[in-house]
């Protein structure tokens, strides 16, 4: 399958420039684990925000660090988009009878990103041991849940974001704050963040409705059944992302480079 | 010194040029600092007294972080140099009549002003005049203020020369990438990026502040909101001059040995 | 495989950027707005199996030209059909019978073996297993590039490259070839070896060729038709016996000519 060569593709790379993908590995563990540390002495001095403690936020920090590392490896392509097009690398992807999307993703996969998918998971792992969550099937099935969509909408964003590149290649850093801020804000559950924000995050970008009321019936901080359902309805976050993907694209072939 | 001021004169227009992607890059700063601010209010409000500071003092830290981003931050190379040093074409930098150390140094502080003119003055404007929780305070009395400037240009200076001095380091190194991901990510940690230093826990804060990532931008930020006041201010400053010189000092060994190095061997 | 292109017409919005901030944002938002017509009511037709040269002043039309001929760019009016398809529509269809060698940009994987490419290429293209095979061997023998197979394109010369480019393009039996400069740079012989390739292609397959290029050579020994682009409009289409003719002198030179035709159009 295409795919496969793709990835063998992608491997090969690496084993090429071995020495600098480790060090990318360890420099991205460096920075993960920094962030890990971060809270731990946030949490330490204050054993509690919002209502959660230290367990639960760092539950909640290693789901939305998993999912975005995915993300972010997976879609790195999209992330270089103004470099993609400025370099005319773009134009020869449409040269190709194949799906753009699926050029981008596959020519341009991090696989560097390996290490902090890696270091999430492990610590996931551990936090799901020393959290005090009473688990149940449907809680297990809510956690898979989060991660699929969280991941898919840190993708959608991903695409938003080349889509918008696609018309204006230099003013688009404000926003690169929804891909790196929701990594960086997306440690704490949502709510800390006040109700203007959870708000946005329920009804624009909806965040909230994967991560956060989810979570919230996972830690018992509701029983509303209906908290799961909702990353679901979040699944819709396609449609406006298909829309400026392919009026970006329109754009792009009507207005040359 | 007249090549400095060269330097940084080019170094201004360049970023002038760029003025529009650095206007909406002072919009995605605003939103960013605002959101930190929620974050440590809500911590804040969770446990008034673990709070290590007062809250004025970290709205300041926060909206500093974000208006000298460019000015204090570790990941601002100069590649030119790092390619030269690699294929040894630096041996060609030599035939001029320039320090190696100073030149570098230059450029990267050049650099450093040229990207914070256009950003910082807008930022500090704007911080000052946003509703609470989000207002920045003036200081204190003049004196702190005056303080906080020679404070703050001693971590730009300290902070281009530990630059400096990693270009230095590469002279031996050649391969620059391992030397600047562990600067990078270590000295991000410990310049109060990932938190301010003031959070670190209790019994760090002795090691943390005797480093030199604490003096760059960590003392003048605690200085301007009066965290760190009367005596305290002279032995702060007097840590941020030890580096200075200790960086200095080194790096300037360093590089006499590694351009002997480059002339005996021919790049 | 035929092209026909009809009255086709492509603008760009014309930035001024010395207009200053302010004047910059209302004029993105006012409606009258500045254009630049890169193309401008340009017809021509090419015929299955033609070689054919498209020449003119750079910024005269040319790559737009091509892009929009290979799908990349919409015109904005006319007719552009390309074996009874508009390349722009139905995108994927259309790249499959279309090879494109750019001479700057490189189509291959830069820090791959030439080899691997090639196998990408076979799967993004689809192409049939004995046709790739065939392909293949065919290529690598008459392009000459059998021993740098296995090298990674970023340590070929730039002939090598070229010629391994221009092997990458073929792969899947293309109908038609777009071919941007593909002699620049490289030396004599190179360019022998090359142009002699071409020739063969063309009376072999039957492909359908479009060469732009600056070097009169290439021009002299390989196209059929030579079709002049200035200022959006075809200044002239026909042989070089014509164009001769056309200049006024027999016994000019095609050099001479072409610089002629150049300082004729548009202002420099």
């Amino acid at each position: 399958m295409i795919i496969l060569n793709y990835l063998k593709i992608s491997f090969k790379k690496i084993i090429l420039y071995k020495k600098s993908f480790y060090l990318s590995l360890i420099g991205q563990f460096l920075v993960t684990f920094s962030a890990f540390i971060g809270v731990l002495f946030m949490l330490h001095r204050f054993e509690k925000i919002n209502g959660y403690t230290l367990s639960e936020i760092l539950l909640f920090f290693s789901i939305t660090l998993f999912s975005f590392s995915i993300a972010e490896g997976v879609f790195k392509g999209f992330d270089r988009f103004p470099v993609l097009i400025k370099q005319g690398t773009l134009d020869s992807y449409l040269i190709r009878p194949q799906n753009l999307i699926i050029q981008v993703i596959a020519n341009n996969l991090d696989l560097t990103k390996i290490g902090r998918v890696l270091q999430s998971l492990l610590m996931f792992i551990y936090c799901i041991f020393y959290s005090d969550v009473n688990w149940s099937v449907l809680k297990m099935f809510t956690l898979l849940l989060i991660i699929i969509t969280s991941c898919l909408i840190f993708s959608c964003l991903y695409i938003i974001y080349a889509g918008i590149c696609f018309f204006t290649l230099d003013k688009v850093e404000i926003f690169n704050l929804l891909t790196q801020g929701s990594r960086e804000f997306g440690k704490y559950p949502i709510d800390v963040y006040g109700d203007f924000v959870l708000k946005f995050s329920t009804f624009f970008i909806p965040f909230a409705l994967v991560q956060y009321y989810p979570y919230l019936y996972i830690i018992d901080h509701s029983d509303n059944i209906i908290f799961v359902t909702l990353p679901f309805i979040s699944i819709l976050f396609i449609i406006p992302t298909t829309i400026i993907w392919k009026l970006g694209l329109r754009n792009y072939q009507s207005s040359g480079s | 010194m007249k090549t400095l001021l060269c330097i940084i004169r080019l170094k201004i227009k360049n970023t002038y040029q760029f003025r529009i992607a650095s206007l909406s890059g002072v919009i995605t700063q605003l939103l960013w600092g605002m959101l930190q601010i929620i974050l440590f209010k809500a911590f804040y409000e969770a446990n008034p007294n673990a709070f290590p500071i007062e809250f004025n003092a970290l709205v300041a830290y926060v909206w500093f972080q974000q208006a000298f981003f460019s000015m204090l931050g570790l990941w601002n190379w100069n590649y030119e140099i790092f390619q030269k040093i690699k294929n040894g074409n630096i041996a060609y930098d030599l035939t001029k009549p320039i320090n190696l150390q100073f030149y570098w140094f230059s450029m990267d502080i050049g650099d450093r002003i040229g990207r914070t003119i256009l950003k910082t003055p807008i930022i500090i404007v704007i911080a000052l005049i946003l509703p609470e929780p989000f207002r920045l305070y003036l200081p204190e009395n003049s004196a702190t203020f005056l303080a906080y400037i020679i404070s703050i240009t001693l971590g730009t200076i300290l902070c281009s020369l530990l630059s400096t001095f990693i270009y230095v380091l590469t002279l031996f190194t050649i391969e620059s990438d391992g030397l600047k991901l562990l600067y990078q990510s270590i000295g991000d940690f410990l310049i109060g990026n990932v938190i301010p230093l003031p959070f670190f826990p209790d019994i760090l804060q002795p090691i943390i502040i005797a480093l030199p990532f604490a003096s760059i931008a960590n003392t003048p930020f605690l200085i301007y909101s009066g965290t760190i006041d009367g005596d305290k201010i002279a032995i702060f400053i007097g840590i941020q001059c030890f580096w200075i010189i200790a960086i200095f000092i080194i790096s300037k060994i360093l590089e006499k040995l590694g351009t002997k190095n480059i002339s005996i061997q021919g790049g | 495989m035929s092209i026909e292109v009809r009255n086709l017409s492509k603008r760009f919005v014309k930035y001024e950027n010395n207009k200053g901030f302010i004047k910059n944002v209302y004029s993105y938002f006012s409606p009258k707005r500045n254009y630049k017509y890169a193309l401008r009511d340009l017809s021509f037709k090419i015929n299955d199996g033609e070689i054919v040269g498209y020449l003119g002043k750079n910024g005269a039309g040319k790559s737009t030209t091509i892009k929009i001929l290979s799908g990349i760019m919409k015109a904005d009016d006319g007719i552009c059909l390309v074996d009874d398809r508009t390349p722009w529509i139905n995108r994927k269809e259309h790249v499959q019978t279309i090879g494109v060698v750019f001479g700057q940009k490189s189509n291959l994987w830069w820090d791959l073996p030439v080899i691997d490419s090639f196998n990408l290429l076979n799967a993004i293209y689809k192409i049939p297993k004995s046709s790739y095979e065939k392909n293949l061997s065919y290529l690598a023998k008459e392009l000459d590039i059998i021993k740098l197979l296995d090298q990674p394109v970023r340590t070929l010369s730039l002939g090598q490259r070229m010629r391994c480019e221009i092997a990458a393009s073929l792969l899947h039996s293309p109908k038609i070839l777009f071919l941007d400069e593909p002699t620049i740079g490289l030396d004599a012989l190179s360019k022998k070896k090359v142009r002699a390739f071409i020739k063969k292609l063309n009376k072999t397959q039957n492909t359908t060729i479009i060469l732009t290029t600056h070097d009169t050579q290439d021009l002299e020994a390989l196209v059929d038709r030579i079709l002049f682009i200035d200022e959006g409009k075809i200044l002239f289409d026909g042989t070089i016996p014509e164009l001769k003719l056309f200049s006024g002198d027999q016994n000019q030179s095609l050099d001479d000519i072409l610089i002629g035709l150049y300082q004729m159009s548009g202002d420099d």
